[in-house]
């Protein structure tokens, strides 16, 4: 997790990132700094997922982050979790049989990385192809 | 993959759900991360909170095609695949 986040901290300092809606990121500790546009966060597994602008998604613990970023999600939860993808189909899939299910606070998950992180549903479709598998 | 983000991932009409059936999470995750899996997945410990339970094959893998209402529409891979290309048909 620690190496992930390095990384994507280092590719955002390469790309010299930056949008208006981005917030600079600090790390704990303080000595790394990455900008990057926050699309989601999942509370039970205390992750964020951030947008960098390579089009790279990371997520990654938000205890990696500093006391003032910690603050800034605290302060800022109930927006935070209506940025995620998932905030704009999210009345259309209430709708729905099927919808209703995957909307769920934390029902889907989508990598992120090598890990599984809390993941909402981007569109609204008339239509699911379910593929039920397993790595056995 | 390439079907996926080629026929799906761009399709507004439809999207796919991975139902994993893996019980450890560790080991859907290696799998997942081993094959860059680019869908939602449910894992199984919340297939039941999903409603997709009533839709549990006897066997894996299995595909199927659901409506928004959950009536199923094509059932096994080759049948899901050739009626989302149809449905896209439909629609131009």
């Amino acid at each position: 997790m620690k190496k992930r986040y390095i990384l994507a901290a280092a590719l955002a300092s390469l790309l010299g990132l930056g949008t208006l809606t981005a917030r600079t990121w600090t790390s704990a500790d303080g000595k790394k700094t990455f900008k990057g546009e926050l699309k989601a966060l999942d509370k039970a597994a205390g992750k964020i997922t951030v947008l960098l602008s390579s089009g790279k998604t990371v997520s990654f613990s938000t205890e990696l982050l500093s006391d003032a970023d910690k603050e800034f999600i605290r302060e800022n939860e109930a927006a935070i979790e209506n940025v995620g993808p998932g905030a704009q189909a999210g009345g259309a899939l209430n709708e729905q049989k099927i919808g209703k299910g995957l909307a769920k606070e934390g029902v889907l998950s989508k990598l992120a990385g090598e890990t599984f992180a809390g993941y909402k549903l981007e569109k609204a479709p008339e239509y699911y192809i379910v593929y039920f598998s397993a790595s056995w | 993959m390439k079907q996926y983000n080629e026929e799906i991932a761009t399709n507004p009409a439809v999207e796919m759900i991975h139902a994993s059936l893996d019980r450890d999470k560790k080991a859907a995750e290696s799998w997942a991360a081993k094959e860059g899996f680019p869908w939602p997945t449910v894992m199984m410990d919340k297939i039941k909170e999903s409603g997709l339970e009533e839709y549990m094959p006897r066997g894996v893998p299995n595909y199927k095609l659901l409506s928004k209402d959950g009536k199923i529409v094509a059932e096994g891979k080759g049948e899901v695949f050739a009626k989302v290309a149809e449905l896209k048909k439909e629609e131009t």
